[in-house]
């Protein structure tokens, strides 16, 4: 088990130096890192001394070893549009994407799992039917159609939701949260289903078809045969046997969670990460984007070592200790 | 690359295979294949077939801007489904819109395809390191979503060129960025294609005769692959289609002078609020159906060609 | 009354060329604690028939005529929960392959102990109670520190005996163990089949055993049943059957010679193979194989017959009189 999870973190921390590994090439490489330090404002003879102090003819490693340490302790220059540090920027950023991303990811497992066992169960249903077109059109619906459709309807034509912004936020140390407010719940509803309706259809499928595969396995053949109920078979023998595959997509896609929020915050105005960075893009703000990516990347890589030790948790094969001489396969 | 005779090969095994039959059966797939066909058409023959040309300002009025469509008392039998913030005929500007969008579409799709199958020969054929680096990069190309990645490649664009540049190369930048997410599937597939004649003999005897394999592999494993890559080029071209639109709605896609359908919504979603709705959601009508059309079609191509696919 | 009846059964497969008939009038008898042995080659209907006894076909199989009775219920038509209910409590099943009948996911303790739980009152410690002594019955050893293991943590042969128990759990009075040793070590074989004859003969349990082992059958059945395309093509004592064989498929089968563990897959002593089900001639399945053919057997179909012998075979060369026996 320990050496499972070094592993597994060793892994990690490859996966983050490549990432920073790009970053750094970016931040360095791409465009002027003076500029990327200080701004354009600066004078010329500032940035000579700033080169100066950076030593930026250092060799390649060390130059990188720099940009790690600095990375590690938060630092990632100046935003060159906004002129302010980019962790500022992210910090400030960062409680409204992960709210966000966390109200859908709920939303997503809430509707896709049950959803997903109850087509995989009564396959021949036309309720099923019904489902699973719907959640074709779901697949085929690009997450800003559906935005503007719900903006269209519970915005302009209904007047129920607002259409924009989080509503109102409460302080709570450095973190701002929109839950804590009604104002703030009206806000994230909208978002919230737009960010998840693509999920919801990928986990539904995804049971779906585990629960389809699981079914012609002999357990549940045998199950069937002792008699046990339904209800036991297909909620407890058959959908646990799903989720190790469930959990692994079900982590990437909270990836695909933060990816979205990008369109997402730029439909809704939400104040987050993600249109932080369509705005860097837009502008070429080179050391936030850089920053966004190793920031995206932790979030990967943690989430990730997450479902690898969640795998544990569900699978008994994993654990192996107990196994007996001559015994398993 | 490979002549026609892999794709008699295919069209003579679907004609025997219950291709057919499933196609008539399925009226939805139909419908999805007409749907894919009326869009192509209309794309394809936009300047001979489209009612107005949206970029002739000559033709074009700021005095029809907000037209809204015929069946509104205030509407102009001359737009059907009325006219954009700029008088331009709505109708035409999907039709020319979608001639972007599944421009781009294709190629990026084409794109993937090429790099992926060619990844896929190689990594199979090579074997070893070479083979584990290609997978490698596979594996965690397949974990990060495409659109992140195209974000990344058009920001890393836009940042290494100048202005005048990246705008002159827009569209060849959102192809690149679309497509170079796409390749890993076709690379799988090809890989345990190659990998599987890879031991024959006329591998060996091509060698013999100072053929390099991996020219003669081409043309022997692209028949065997025929049918899964044809499945993921068409779901592909949904996705693709759908990836570009989210690029040009965020702004970072093809420039405004030659707008998308994904431009289109962006222009029109400013107008949403003060009641002009034909502008943005005509466009997004449009975009849904063609992408839905699409992955009709790729959905059914996969259940009746039924490669290993999943 | 013989504890379970089936009667003229048909099972048909709808498929998009036409309905293929799987099973075609089958009839059998099981009595109270006899052990009935179902043999023939891979797709003669043997799991079909006994899927169809415990109601689990699978889609698109269903039966589409006959009858089937437990002690005189019928139960081909219930409704799937009394059905439910019939499974497990009257008759059990074990199937070919123990490493795959066990939910991985769950200890032993856990299945034996909801299978208790499913068809009577006892509390959860009683049912545990119940689950390490079945253990114990089946001779795993220390089954007090086994219970809590994952099927993952047992040998094959092991898991066979966790199967045997689980069907067993709330003695039901029949049991259909289909193949039940197939997917076995060869050396193991044995030991499992006398281990599931001694248990059935203690609780007075009636087993119908599916095997195409005709050795394992020798030594094990009281009666045998041999199925060729989809029919029974001889029925009997299973001295007789094996001693004497009436029909010719049957003494083409017991060319090969019973020993334990060895298998008929193929028959060398007879040319060709079984018809697949879409090509099943007209008149006597077997007769395009068969070296006692007669003009008869091209055109009509026969059903069992007396033979003069204890046995009754599906075969005209018994008809000197021309009249067809049911049943």
């Amino acid at each position: 088990m320990l050496a499972y999870v070094i592993q597994r973190l060793l892994q990690a921390v490859g996966v983050m130096l490549a990432v920073g590994l790009i970053a750094f090439a970016m931040f360095n490489y791409i465009g002027d890192p003076v500029n990327n330090m200080v701004g354009q404002e600066a004078s010329q003879a500032d940035r000579a001394e700033l080169r100066q102090q950076l030593g930026l003819n250092a060799p390649f490693p060390m130059q990188f070893a720099r940009f790690v340490a600095n990375a590690l302790s938060g630092d990632f220059g100046m935003s060159l549009r906004m002129q302010r540090p980019v962790a500022h920027l992210i910090a400030e950023r960062l409680p409204a994407t992960l709210e966000l991303v966390f109200a859908s990811a709920i939303l997503a497992l809430a509707f896709g799992v049950p959803l997903g066992v109850f087509t995989g169960i009564k396959r021949h249903s036309w309720v099923s039917r019904v489902i699973l077109t719907v959640s074709l059109v779901g697949v085929s619906l690009p997450t800003f159609v559906i935005g503007i459709l719900l903006i269209y309807v519970f915005a302009v034509l209904l007047g129920m939701l607002p259409s924009f912004g989080r509503g109102e936020v409460v302080k709570l140390g450095w973190w701002s949260t929109g839950l804590l407010t009604k104002a703030g719940w009206l806000a994230i509803v909208m978002p919230a289903i737009t960010l998840s309706l693509f999920q919801t259809t990928l986990i539904l499928r995804l049971v779906r078809a585990e629960m389809l595969e699981v079914m012609r396995t002999d357990f549940i053949k045998f199950a069937r045969a002792r008699g046990l109920p339904e209800r036991a078979i297909n909620f407890g023998h058959a959908l646990k046997n799903t989720l190790v595959p469930v959990i692994t997509i079900v982590g990437l896609n909270i990836g695909g969670l933060i990816a979205f929020s990008i369109i997402t915050e730029t439909v809704f105005q939400w104040p987050g990460l993600g249109a932080l960075f369509i705005q860097a893009v837009q502008f070429a703000d080179v050391p936030v984007m850089a920053a966004y990516l190793v920031l995206v990347a932790a979030m990967f890589v943690l989430v990730n070592l997450a479902v690898d030790l969640l795998y544990y948790l569900v699978d008994p094969r994993l654990r192996g200790e107990r196994a007996v001489a001559g015994g398993g396969h | 690359m490979a002549g026609a005779a892999p794709l008699v090969a295919l069209a003579r095994r679907a004609a025997d295979s219950d291709i057919f039959y499933s196609f008539r059966r399925s009226p939805m797939t139909v419908a999805a294949a007409a749907m894919t066909l009326v869009f192509i058409v209309g794309a394809v023959f936009a300047p001979w077939l489209a009612p107005h040309d949206p970029f002739e300002s000559v033709t074009v009025e700021l005095l029809d801007a907000f037209t809204p469509p015929v069946w509104d008392a205030r509407g102009d039998p001359r737009f059907l489904i009325g006219t954009d913030d700029q008088g331009r005929d709505v109708l035409s500007v999907i039709m020319y819109g979608s001639r972007i969008s599944l421009m781009v579409g294709f190629a990026a799709v084409i794109f993937s395809m090429v790099l992926g199958v060619s990844l896929g020969v190689v990594s199979g054929y090579a074997g070893g390191f070479t083979d584990a680096v290609i997978m490698r990069l596979a594996d965690v190309k397949l974990t990060l979503p495409g659109i992140l990645v195209a974000l990344m490649v058009d920001g890393i664009a836009r940042a290494a060129m100048p202005r005048e540049l990246h705008d002159a190369l827009a569209i060849y930048v959102v192809i690149f960025a679309i497509g170079i997410s796409g390749w890993p599937q076709y690379a799988r597939v090809t890989r345990g294609a190659t990998m599987v004649e890879k031991n024959k003999e006329y591998v060996a005897a091509a060698r013999v005769i100072g053929l390099h394999p991996v020219t003669i592999m081409f043309r022997h494993v692209l028949p065997n692959v025929m049918g899964p890559v044809l499945v993921l080029a068409t779901l592909g071209l949904a996705l693709a289609i759908i990836a570009e639109a989210t690029l040009s709605f965020l702004g970072v896609g093809v420039p405004a002078t030659t707008p998308s359908l994904g431009t289109l919504i962006r222009i029109g979603n400013s107008f949403l609020f003060s009641g002009e709705w034909w502008i943005t959601l005509f466009p997004s009508l449009a975009l849904v159906l063609l992408a839905l059309s699409v992955n009709l079609l790729g959905d059914w191509l996969r259940d009746a060609l039924n490669p290993k696919l999943r | 009354m013989a504890l379970l009846e089936v009667e003229h059964l048909r099972v048909e497969f709808e498929t998009r060329r036409g309905n293929l008939i799987a099973i075609d009038d089958v009839s059998l008898a099981i009595e109270e604690g006899e052990v009935l042995g179902v043999v023939g080659e891979s797709g003669a209907g043997k799991s079909i028939t006994g899927m169809a006894i415990i109601g689990l076909l699978e889609p698109p199989g269903r039966v589409t005529g006959g009858e089937i009775r437990l002690a005189g219920r019928r139960i081909d038509n219930l409704a799937y929960d009394s059905m439910r209910r019939i499974r497990g409590k009257e008759i059990g099943a074990i199937f070919q392959d123990p490493l795959t009948s066990l939910n991985p996911l769950y200890g032993v303790g856990r299945q034996l102990a909801e299978t208790i739980m499913a068809h009577t009152d006892a509390s959860p410690t009683a049912a545990r109670a119940r689950a390490i002594q079945l253990l114990g019955e089946v001779g795993i050893p220390a089954p007090e520190r086994r219970i809590d293991a994952y099927p993952h943590e047992f040998s094959g042969g092991m898991r066979q005996r966790v199967v045997i128990a689980l069907a067993l759990a709330v003695n039901p009075r029949l049991i259909i163990a289909d193949e039940p040793t197939t997917a076995l070590d060869v050396s193991i074989q044995a030991q499992i089949i006398q281990l599931l004859k001694g248990l059935c003969r203690e609780h007075g349990t009636a087993i119908m055993l599916i095997t195409h082992d005709m050795g394992v059958i020798a030594e094990t059945a009281d009666r045998v049943a041999v199925m060729y395309a989809g029919r029974i093509a001889e029925v009997g004592p299973v001295r007789d059957v094996v001693k004497s064989a009436k029909h010719p498929y049957t003494k083409g089968l017991m060319g090969s010679i019973p020993i334990m563990g060895r298998e008929v897959e193929r028959l060398s002593q007879i040319d060709g193979s079984m018809p697949r089900l879409n090509a099943i001639p007209t008149g006597c399945a077997f007769n395009p194989r068969c070296p006692d053919g007669m003009a008869r057997c091209g055109v009509e179909r026969p059903d069992l017959m007396a033979t003069g012998g204890p046995n009754r075979a599906a075969c005209w060369l018994y008809a000197p009189l021309g009249v067809a026996v049911h049943g």
